[in-house]
């Protein structure tokens, strides 16, 4: 019983990384309708500025988790108006091959400036200190802090959609792009307010990976996967989705890990397909979005 | 003075040509109808104002400010409001968001959520419904309250009448000099001749994408029109 309490604990913990990783896909998938192929790079973007951050300028960990987010926000903004606005349209392919692009101006750049080498922001005695939460029962600190994060960016996501002007702008562009600019919504400033907001969620989600395990220039891929992995799960398009779908990926990857260690990654994966097979719209499939 | 002015606008959807040389002009506080049988261009017309067409030819004025090549929300940013065909509500959105959207241009004027509730008080009580749990007639005031909500000098309403009963369809018409009392002008897309001829001050008949007929609408009689309609020269 306290075995199976463990496993639980851990898969959500890790879980909630995993929802930190799909919730920019999840927002730029949403309200753009944009498959962003880069996105597993722009964590890592976001986990090296972090790395930048809390050990090349020795300014820390949490300053590294506030600075961050806010560079990767000004980058996914920009980003957004000078180049992925000029292909987004009706055909879904020129998108595709544009972030497949970038994917690998990012990973090449990152290579160039940071070396092959695997690096970890060290954050000292808060990573092995463990909470005990019933006899037998115990999860890690830092498991913990990311989990708050992730409850706490999902939240803060969803009032943002559902309580604010740009919010209510996000759901009508994603709705119905040409008449919301009959309406007056500003649509390429929207568009890069919705990356923005999304590069940002990668910031967040860089920087806490890079304390999870270490990282390379080439290890955005595998976050690509469980970003995707994420959001067919927990319903393509809600916010709520993506916490859904980062636990249940998490409890699987754990439940399987109990099992055998070799079966942890396929576990996550079989249960994506299960998923895919009897809930093809996800857990949260639409009517519950945002 | 005039509010709107079109000139000689040929409008092209790639290689066809949906307009020829129409020509507009709409006074402020006015209601002018543009009829016409399907596929003569009259929702062409509106969306070539709204700046939903991309290749045109000649010129589109609102006050004097020229509009031609604006981007949509530029064009609902000078003062011109779109009801579009079928409504186009947002369906993820309430009642009230739906109407709060039309507000983001942030232009100043008499029209904000109250003023639109006192139009259309079932609106208010229906606020937080999803505009897709809406009758027909509900959908079309929030399609034209969503619209009043830009202040626009000028809305564009494409077939408002379409597919609503005909005792809603009048109560929605009656409401249009509500509209056009604080000096907004109308652009009316309509089907139902007689209906046209009733309530607009101005007419235009298009016919494959040319003006057949033009002027005050009580200097035409239904006869008239409709021999228009189906080519013959007006007697």
């Amino acid at each position: 019983m306290t075995e199976l309490m463990n496993i639980a604990v851990q898969g959500i913990a890790i879980g909630g990384l995993y929802a930190l990783f799909a919730a920019g896909l999840s927002i730029v998938f949403g309200v753009l309708r944009l498959v962003n192929l880069a996105h597993g790079d722009m964590i890592i973007l976001g986990a090296f500025t972090g790395y930048v951050v809390a050990v090349s300028a020795g300014m820390g960990f949490f300053a590294a988790l506030v600075i961050a987010p806010i560079l990767m926000g000004f980058v996914g903004y920009w980003l957004q108006r000078l180049l992925l606005n000029r292909v987004i349209g009706k055909d879904i392919l020129p998108p595709l091959l544009v972030t497949f692009g970038l994917s690998m101006m990012i990973q090449n750049a990152l290579l160039l400036v940071f070396t092959a080498d695997s690096r970890k922001i060290a954050l000292g005695e808060i990573e092995v200190a463990s909470v005990q939460l019933a006899p037998g029962v115990a999860v890690g600190s830092y498991g913990l802090i990311v989990l708050a994060v992730a409850v706490a960016l999902i939240g803060a996501l969803h009032l943002i959609f559902t309580r604010t002007a740009i919010g209510r702008a996000f759901r009508a562009t994603a709705d119905d792009f040409e008449t919301a600019r009959h309406m007056g919504i500003p649509t390429p400033h929207v568009f890069g307010l919705a990356t923005g907001l999304a590069l940002m969620a990668c910031g967040i989600a860089g920087v806490l990976l890079a304390v999870w395990t270490s990282f390379t220039p080439l290890s955005g891929t595998a976050r690509l996967l469980i970003a995707f992995e994420v959001i067919v799960i927990g319903g393509i398009g809600s916010i709520w989705g993506t916490l859904i779908g980062g636990f249940l990926l998490g409890l699987a990857q754990a439940i399987g890990g109990a099992i055998n260690p070799e079966f942890q990654m396929l576990a996550g994966h079989l249960a994506f397909l299960v998923i895919l097979v009897l809930m093809p719209g996800g857990i949260l499939a639409k009517g519950a979005r945002a | 003075m005039s509010l709107l002015q079109v000139e000689r606008l040929n409008a092209f959807y790639g290689d066809f040509q949906a307009l020829f040389d129409v020509s507009l002009d709409v006074a402020p506080g006015t209601i002018s109808a543009v009829i016409g049988p399907n596929g003569a261009g009259k929702t062409t017309l509106l969306r070539a104002i709204a700046g939903g067409v991309r290749k045109l030819d000649g010129a589109i004025t609102l006050k004097s400010e020229p509009l031609r090549g604006l981007a949509p929300e530029a064009i609902t940013r000078k003062g011109i409001g779109l009801v579009p065909e079928g409504r186009r509500l947002f369906p993820s959105l309430t009642v009230r968001e739906n109407l709060l959207i039309g507000g983001s241009p942030k232009r100043s004027g008499p029209w904000d959520l109250n003023a639109v509730h006192d139009l259309f008080p079932i609106l208010k009580e229906r606020g937080h419904h999803m505009s897709t749990e809406l009758s027909g007639g509900q959908q079309q005031m929030v399609a034209i309250g969503r619209a009043l909500m830009t202040n626009p000098d000028l809305i564009l309403c494409d077939e408002i009448s379409l597919g609503l009963a005909p005792t809603i369809v009048e109560d929605i018409y009656a409401l249009l000099p509500k509209i056009t009392d604080n000096g907004t002008a109308l652009i009316i897309v309509e089907q139902d001749v007689g209906r046209a001829l009733r309530s607009a001050t101005r007419v235009s008949c298009l016919m494959e994408g040319r003006v057949v007929l033009q002027g005050p609408a009580d200097a035409y009689s239904f006869d008239e029109v409709a021999a228009a309609y189906f080519g013959a020269p007006a007697a």
